[in-house]
């Protein structure tokens, strides 16, 4: 297992208001009637050809997924919700654990 | 006087900033060196990739498809939870390895060969260059047909280190590529941004307060660079993360906490976060800020708000008594006939703000007695129940 080390030094660190970036899907190297894809099956947002920075990560998944496994990008956007829906539920059932003790 | 010596500081500190910078990307770069010079290896393990999937020889293609989506998606990385992810990742790349070779009839047949000569679980020696095994002729088919250099720059010379096991390096040479499959891998487009990645930053309230600097150290799963997160090239896994997309990245970050830190907010390093494309632009870091527990103090955005335990004298009568403040110990006046749950604010002893205001502290009085209570105060006690009768 390769584990690359980075050490990043910081002194001005400031909070960021905004939530999330929007990014030129050509940036990307996705092929357009994917993306076009990927929206209709709410994978990612798009507002013109711009999605969101955070949902990126999605679409490796959904296709690594679709790949590997045969699951069309409908089951592959279903298995995405449900593994977000289970780490959502996974931190609160830990939060409330904690609370608990 | 004092601002020149703050100039001089600031500078020093970009100084040392850059110099680490430089020096820490040199450390990658003799790692990747290190690993490259291990993969020379000559013994090699020998592996049962029919065992892998569970298999006989005699299995079809379809038993083979079959066997692997099987085992798939029972140790697909992308759907483990995060601890077993790695445990999950190796198995994987194993599984990727056996079905790269046992699909494709020509590498099934080849092995097939070789397996009949050596026995299971046996060490054995690999003549690289004799055996003809070396994937070099597919390799230089795919250089004739012009493409970009970077999609097979891993082939037989590789330039790193490679998540298929040597077994599979030493008779498939690198993930075997296939011309016709890099069709189409040639065409111009713009370099690939680099991932957002996402991370906890835990805080202590004195952190936030006293501004501290402070050091984390994470792993973080970036997108593999060879196939830019696919897990294939071509038709073939990548052979570099094993198909998994993901590589595995350590980092250190050092940073001074921002005096308006608050619970669920985001720290925003540009260009931090994934590693791009040469020529593309990195991803950002996002730092989510967790505020630990504190013993005192809860935070309620800006104000802090904490018990003030009294004694029944002391709410009756009233009294300065000591409270430890973010800003050290201070006295605080309690009203006579103070209840349990009244509040009192201290003004401007809260969480600092962006603008450098100060949020608010609120004490509420709990009353309390004392852990121990002498025969002398009991018999007070009694007359105090006389008198309220």
């Amino acid at each position: 297992m390769r584990r690359y080390s980075i050490e990043l030094f910081c002194f001005d660190a400031e909070i960021s208001e905004e939530e999330y970036r929007w990014i030129d899907i050509n940036r990307l190297s996705i092929p357009l009637d994917l993306f076009q894809k990927l929206v209709e099956t709410g994978i990612i947002e798009a507002r013109g050809t711009q999605i969101r920075s955070d949902q990126v990560h999605r679409i490796f998944k959904v296709l690594r997924l679709r790949r590997t496994l045969g699951i069309n990008l409908t089951g592959a956007a279903v298995i995405l919700e449900l593994l977000e829906e289970i780490e959502r539920l996974k931190d609160q059932n830990q939060r409330l654990q904690k609370e608990g003790e | 006087m004092l601002r020149v010596a703050r100039i001089f500081l600031l500078k020093l500190a970009s100084i040392v900033f850059e110099a680490q910078f430089l020096y820490n990307h040199n450390i990658v770069g003799s790692v990747k060196k290190d690993i490259v010079s291990g993969v020379n290896k000559m013994a090699v393990k020998y592996q049962d990739y029919y065992k892998v999937l569970g298999l006989d020889r005699n299995a079809t293609e379809k038993d083979i498809r079959n066997a692997y989506r099987k085992l798939a998606r029972k140790h697909h990385p992308d759907l483990q939870p995060p601890e077993k992810k790695e445990e999950a990742e190796e198995q994987f790349k194993l599984i990727n390895e056996a079905y790269e070779v046992l699909s494709d009839p020509e590498k099934r047949e080849k092995y097939n060969r070789l397996g009949a000569n050596w026995e299971h679980g046996d060490d054995f020696n690999a003549y690289r260059d004799s055996s003809g095994f070396r994937a070099s002729d597919s390799r230089r088919r795919s250089q004739q047909g012009g493409f970009e250099d970077y999609t097979f720059s891993f082939g037989g010379d590789r330039g790193g280190a490679s998540s298929f096991s040597d077994f599979f390096e030493a008779f498939f040479g690198g993930a075997g590529f296939n011309a016709e499959d890099m069709t189409g891998a040639g065409r111009t487009r713009r370099p690939q941004r680099g991932l957002d990645v996402e991370a906890e930053l835990q805080v202590t309230l004195e952190e936030i307060y006293h501004g501290r600097e402070k050091q984390i150290q994470f792993s973080m799963q970036d997108l593999c660079d060879k196939c830019s997160g696919a897990g294939h090239i071509g038709r073939n896994f990548c052979n570099y993360c094993g198909g998994t997309g993901q590589v595995p990245k350590m980092k250190n970050i050092k940073l001074k906490v921002p005096r308006d830190a608050r619970d669920g907010k985001k720290i925003r390093l540009k260009g931090q976060g994934g590693e791009s494309e040469p020529g593309g632009e990195q991803g950002d870091l996002y730092l989510k800020i967790k505020i630990l527990p504190h013993k005192v103090y809860n935070v309620k955005g800006d104000d802090l708000e904490a018990d003030l335990k009294v004694y029944p004298w002391q709410a009756a009568l009233g009294e300065k008594v000591p409270f430890n403040t973010l800003d050290g110990t201070m006295r605080v006046n309690i009203p006579p006939r103070s209840h349990t749950g009244q509040k009192l604010r201290l003004r401007d002893k809260g969480l600092p703000k962006k603008d450098g205001s100060r949020g608010d502290l609120y004490l509420r009085i709990v009353v309390d007695l004392p852990q121990e209570i002498s025969p002398e105060e009991e018999e007070l006690y009694q007359k105090l129940a006389q008198v309220h009768r």
